[in-house]
């Protein structure tokens, strides 16, 4: 039992160590800064996607303007996903700020 | 004074058109063309007598070569090196755009959107032809992810097919804002220069830090757009993987 407790903190002490060796000691690194410029064009991109079909689904099915804003809400939430997916491969997921709780 | 923004301006050096379609020989096409020429002249001379212990040329091309040859391999696990004069090409083609436009009198062909969301639909188009010819049908399993329940199809598979479709978007939006931007801001203050007179020094001082600046940028752009395409053929080749 207690081996495995130093095993849990030591497998912690090792994710803290690599996190840090990926993304840097600030959260206002340069090198953070560029993740947020990529994340916000993903967020922009996949919301006038998302909008641009809505408006096109309107456009030929005559649901004006229910796509348009069915559209921009999936849109938004694509966007989402993708700056999350982002943020997970660079450590920033839910899995560091559990591991961070302990 | 011209405006910061007259710079991207399209000239049309001759005038040629097909039917209704405009195909003239722009400067955005002759520094395209340049570009083109440039890389091939680099990797033409690099290549051509090669040496134990190389010359600059060949070590500039070799170092090129083995740094995009390992990006693609680290980040497709080995298994998309086929597919390494996509994105030497991609990469080679993306800078020298870039820093052809640090040269006084140059044109910065990637600040052109239409031409970023070409290469970005080219990379675009490639990722599902590798994706279809890998995997077939179970390519669409890329639309609904591992382990979530049936029940959320209806939901999930819009939002991941909007997410895919705003690869092309985010990828020549980022290049072209990039780009365009550096530009635009390099002008700004060589125009403070000039109306500021004798305190336009400062300006000068700022104005050298941001061309250091967009000589990284040029190169970090780059870097990025090609990591990028190494990414999207990594989820073709290894999907869920």
């Amino acid at each position: 039992m207690k081996k495995s407790q130093q095993l849990k903190e030591k497998k912690r002490q090792l994710e803290e160590a690599l996190h840090k060796k990926r993304v840097g000691n600030t959260a206002l690194s340069p090198a953070f800064s560029s993740v947020a410029f990529r994340a916000s064009t993903d967020m922009l991109s996949a919301i006038i996607v998302g909008t641009l079909l809505g408006f096109a689904f309107d456009k030929y099915l005559t649901t004006a303007h229910y796509g348009l804003i069915v559209g921009f809400i999936l849109g938004a939430a694509a966007g989402l996903l993708t700056v999350y997916k982002r943020l997970c491969k660079l450590g920033y997921g839910f899995e560091r700020i559990d591991s961070t709780r302990h | 004074m011209d405006s910061p923004l007259h710079q991207f301006q399209i000239k049309t050096y001759i005038p040629l058109s097909i039917g209704p379609l405009d195909v003239s020989f722009t400067n955005s096409a002759f520094f395209m063309m340049l570009a083109t020429g440039l890389i091939i002249l680099l990797l033409f001379l690099g290549a051509r007598n090669p040496k134990v212990i190389p010359s600059h040329l060949q070590s500039i091309s070799e170092y090129i070569y083995e740094f995009i040859a390992t990006l693609l391999d680290e980040n497709t696990g080995g298994r998309g090196h086929k597919y390494l004069p996509f994105v030497l090409s991609i990469f080679l083609f993306v800078l020298f755009g870039n820093l052809l436009g640090m040269i006084p009198y140059g044109f910065t062909f990637t600040s052109q959107l239409i031409l970023t969301f070409g290469l970005a639909s080219i990379v675009f188009l490639v990722v599902i032809g590798v994706g279809i010819t890998k995997h077939g049908i179970k390519f669409l399993k890329h639309f609904m992810p591992d382990g979530a329940p049936l029940v959320m199809a209806p939901l999930l598979i819009p939002i991941e097919v909007i997410s895919f479709l705003s690869r092309p978007v985010s990828l020549s939006v980022r290049l072209f804002a990039n780009m365009m931007a550096g530009h635009t801001m390099l002008k700004v203050f060589a125009l403070f220069t000039v109306s500021l007179g004798l305190y336009g020094v400062s300006t000068v001082v700022v104005n050298s830090v941001l061309i250091g600046f967009e000589f990284l940028v040029a190169f970090l752009q780059a870097y990025v757009f090609t990591v990028l395409t190494c990414l999207y053929l990594n989820d073709a080749i290894n999907m869920h993987s």
